[in-house]
């Protein structure tokens, strides 16, 4: 790189990137303070389930209600639906399945880096729609939800 | 536990505090205004801290956190779709008071041309500039997130540079003549 090409660089290095707000500093350490609580709470918890926790066990309940014939209490998993409370469990019976489909979005090719301690991994997206048509019981609405979960897969890299 | 968790904290606003302008700059040069950039970066840190769990929610490696800005950058994009943000992106720099640069930095109006140009380069170099400028990235490091080779990458870099040398050159020139 010649001279005048290393003095722009310069140049462009002392352009600094402009700082977080005020109002948006002071976000993001509030959420941080809620991902840090959160995390303190789930671990002090006898059961591990904090409020999040509770909520996404109701996600799971309404997802295993759905996909096993609203039935609920018998292996693991039901474990931690039972821990979400009885009146997730009531709110589902309410409900009949009609359809469910899951399909994956997309065709992410992986990023890779290396990690700070040397190890070589990959990570991508996944989009997961799953789409849920129920009934409810006593009023007969059909109601159709359609829920999308981004997931981020990261692990290492295993082929070159 | 809740002494842990004020260290944690705190370890996570330092590492935001030092980090947030490289983040925030390479948010910038994807979103199309302040507020989405920085609505970017909350969603990046609530990525981060989940997928740092198995690292005891250390903070996250810089490259990490800028491919997952990345990610979430492009779900963004396909989102709103990329005729949208062609269109508002022009009337951003219009308006010419959003900048991802901070301005009051800028002691000459060289440097608020240069800042203006920087905006205009093509998406694909101003990503590799924005990287390794403002980002401290390696064009090893560049080339893992982008999914290029490090050639590639240090190749849009140099193009960059001199897409903006030749910029700057013009404007001298047709302010002389």
């Amino acid at each position: 790189m010649d001279d005048s090409l290393k003095q722009l660089e310069a140049r462009l290095k002392g352009l600094a990137p402009r700082a977080l707000g005020d109002e948006s500093r002071s976000n993001c350490h509030d959420l941080i303070d809620r991902l840090v609580s959160e995390k303190t709470e789930v671990s002090a918890s006898p059961i591990g389930l904090s409020w999040l926790g509770t909520a996404v066990a109701a996600s799971v309940a309404l997802s295993l209600g759905l996909g096993a014939g609203w039935y609920l209490g018998n292996d693991e998993k039901d474990l931690v639906a039972a821990g979400a409370g009885a009146l997730e469990e009531s709110f589902l019976a309410g409900f009949e399945e009609l359809d469910r489909e899951t399909w994956m979005q997309g065709d992410a090719i992986p990023d890779v880096y290396v990690a700070k301690d040397g190890e070589v991994r990959e990570i991508f997206q996944e989009i997961e729609v799953t789409k849920e048509v129920v009934r409810h019981r006593d009023s007969g609405f059909v109601v159709t939800v359609e829920t999308v979960d981004h997931h981020l897969v990261d692990s290492v890299k295993s082929e070159f | 536990m809740a002494e842990k968790g004020q260290v944690l904290g705190d370890q996570w606003k330092q590492w935001l505090d030092e980090s947030a302008p490289r983040l925030l700059a390479y948010a910038r040069a994807r979103c199309n205004n302040a507020q989405e950039a920085e609505d970017l970066l909350q969603d990046a840190l609530i990525k981060l801290w989940g997928y740092q769990e198995e690292r005891e929610h250390r903070p996250p490696d810089l490259p990490l956190a800028f491919s997952v800005m990345r990610y979430l950058g492009l779900d963004h994009g396909r989102r709103k779709g990329r005729k949208d943000r062609r269109d508002q992106k022009i009337i951003q720099f219009q308006k010419g008071e959003e900048h991802w640069l901070d301005p009051a930095l800028e002691d000459s109006e060289e440097a608020a041309i240069l800042r203006e140009e920087v905006e205009k380069l093509p998406e694909k170099l101003r990503e590799v500039l924005t990287l390794k400028i403002w980002g401290g990235l390696t064009f090893a490091e560049i080339g893992e997130l982008l999914t290029i080779s490090h050639n590639t990458a240090a190749s849009r870099y140099r193009y960059a540079l001199e897409q903006l040398q030749k910029k700057l050159k013009h404007l001298k020139n047709s302010h002389h003549g």
